[in-house]
């Protein structure tokens, strides 16, 4: 226990995150040098100043912005995950198990109908709106039928399953929209451009940045709602705010790389083993975790078994699996 | 007087589970919440903390409870709840949490805020556990660390629901001591919800009766020892030997 304490308290501080985003950058210049298109390491230097014409776009227009949806998927998910476990009080509680993911996913199949052209600026929106009522739903049915720690989960098994009947629906009628929806739904970051990019890297930013500024209130909310609220806490008002943030941060993430899952119950787990309840160092651990895990996963996917690869969301379940399975084990009865 | 609650009616689930509740709590004061399981004893600690729907008026330090903002609610008063958990965080951290209604958004604290939760972990006397986890202490201790949070917020008027239950006898004697000589010296409205009768006996000032949610006494403990509504509301036996009182 005594390690435990030293364990946290260094990853509270500094200098831990300045390992966790060693550790980023490590797998951020792994994943640029590394591909299926082969080059040597003078080539990857030239390629970096933008000399060689072809290294060049195969590093700035192919690589980098597949590195950069990587990253700001895993910070999205994960900071969502914090938000949603910390509500709900519950380990188990995560973006996609809540329901925010599977709302946003109705909401993107749905948009699908739309002409391609209103895509870029309708995708997000809906992804957000069908987040945010999902989560409002399944949050609001928990409270009401009780609040204790099953009744969060069982809600939000009994929205997804409402809501991914919905989708077989809609995909049902239209079988351009199941070809679109598959790829969707499995979640990848290939084809996406900065285009794509810069709505969510500022939504994220800034929820970011909300999270760590509110992160002393949410903090009190461990202690249970009635304390936190006799400690000073308007805590109806402290949940929507949550709430948005949860659906802003992980429905950023569905408008560009589809539904993928696990980040966002593994990485707040993981930092939380790291620094403890500190809620101010668990935003900033889980954000420089979740791009780690995220950009390893699609890195691990893409080179092993070039030439062909394999969608983010296969990797991260083929790794999340076990790794949830291990976790249920660890913590035995707790939920 | 600190602590003046007039309650008409008070809801649990939308049903009136504790009607005409009226009394007060002056400072320097103990007074003891008694009476059966399902008498309302909790639903009242709710009240006062504005957690429940009520009619009527509650006072804290003379301002009406129910006209304030969370924050400004949890300076002039601090609740320990029955029912509290034990997160993964340190004492200390715990107690640290007791300065967060005078903290802004940030949760800067100043030199003043750390010396006061020094001195409240000094004062409740939980300095040897100071750096382990909730989860590793044992049930009295983790009172002890809530009380120690109190202590840091620092407010006039204190309700603790239940303080003692499931405790040692010795923990018990110790907090019950702690609480008693805090009230005492720092001159504090205190309102203690309590299961062990001769506890509230010994330490309350005043005590206040419920019996299925209505008020059956309100009044000193020497007043309420005139009576024998302890022993009818309990269906118990008063023995007095020494100037000892038990209820068997």
């Amino acid at each position: 226990m005594r390690n435990r304490k030293l364990l946290n308290d260094f990853f509270c501080s500094y200098r831990g995150y300045l390992c966790l985003f060693l550790l980023l950058l490590c797998v951020f210049i792994a994943s640029l040098s590394l591909g299926s298109a082969k080059m040597s390491f003078v080539e990857f230097f030239n390629a970096l100043a933008f000399k060689g014409r072809e290294n060049t776009t195969i590093l700035y227009n192919v690589r980098l912005p597949r590195i950069l949806s990587g990253i700001l998927c895993g910070i999205g998910l994960s900071v969502s995950g914090v938000l949603l476990q910390s509500i709900t009080d519950n380990a188990l509680a995560s973006p996609s198990i809540i329901g925010v993911s599977s709302g946003g996913g109705l909401l993107v199949a749905i948009s699908l109908l739309l002409p391609t052209s209103m895509h870029l600026l309708f995708t997000p929106i809906f992804a957000f709106l069908g987040s945010f009522i999902a989560t409002l739903s399944v949050i609001f049915i928990s409270r009401l039928a009780g609040n204790t720690k099953s009744s969060v989960i069982l809600s939000g098994v009994a929205i997804n399953a409402l809501l991914n009947a919905f989708i077989s629906l809609i995909t049902l009628l239209d079988s351009d929209i199941l070809i679109s929806y598959n790829a969707f739904s499995i979640g990848s970051f290939v084809g996406v451009q900065y285009k794509n990019l810069i709505a969510p890297a500022a939504l994220i930013g800034a929820s970011l940045i909300i999270c760590i500024i509110i992160s002393k209130r949410i903090e009190l909310l461990c202690l249970g709602e009635s304390t936190a609220s006799a400690l000073g806490v308007n805590i109806k008002s402290l949940r929507i705010v949550c709430i948005i943030l949860a659906s802003v941060t992980a429905s950023s993430v569905i408008s560009f790389a589809g539904l993928i899952g696990f980040i966002g119950l593994i990485v707040p787990h993981i930092a939380r083993l790291l620094c403890g309840h500190n809620i101010r160092s668990l935003f900033v651990c889980s954000a420089f975790l979740g791009g780690t895990v995220s950009l390893l996963a699609d890195l691990v996917g893409r080179i092993a078994f070039m030439p062909s690869e394999l969608p983010v969301g296969i990797t991260l379940a083929f790794v999340g699996v076990p790794f949830f399975i291990a976790l249920l084990f660890k913590k035995r009865g707790q939920y | 007087m600190s602590i003046s609650v007039k309650i008409e009616d008070a809801y649990y689930k939308n049903k009136s589970v504790l009607s005409d509740v009226h009394f007060n709590c002056e400072n320097g004061k103990i007074t003891a919440i008694i009476g059966r399981n399902g008498s309302g004893k909790s639903t009242l600690v709710s009240a006062i903390a504005q957690q429940v729907k009520y009619e009527g008026e509650i006072f804290a330090s003379d301002i009406l409870m129910s006209s304030l903002k969370e924050k400004e609610r949890a300076r002039l008063l601090s609740v320990i709840f029955q029912k509290i958990k034990a997160p993964h965080i340190t004492v200390k951290d715990l107690v640290s949490l007791g300065r967060s209604p005078y903290l802004s958004l940030m949760g800067r604290m100043s030199k003043n805020d750390l010396d006061i939760i020094e001195k409240a972990i000094l004062d409740s006397d939980l300095r040897v556990i100071e750096d382990k986890y909730l989860d590793e202490i044992s049930g009295g201790e983790l009172k002890r660390a809530y009380f120690g949070m109190m202590l840091a917020q620092g407010t006039e008027n204190i309700v603790l629901d239940e303080a003692t239950a499931f405790m040692d006898r010795d923990y018990e004697k110790r907090l019950l001591d702690l609480i008693k000589k805090t009230v005492k010296k720092l001159n504090k409205c205190c309102v203690l919800v309590m299961h062990n009768l001769e506890n509230a006996i010994k330490y309350a000032d005043n005590i206040l009766l419920l019996e299925n949610g209505k008020q059956v006494f309100f009044g000193t403990t020497e007043r309420i020892l005139n009576t024998d509504l302890i022993e009818k509301s309990f269906s118990l036996k008063r023995i007095t030997t020494n100037e000892i009182t038990v209820f068997v």
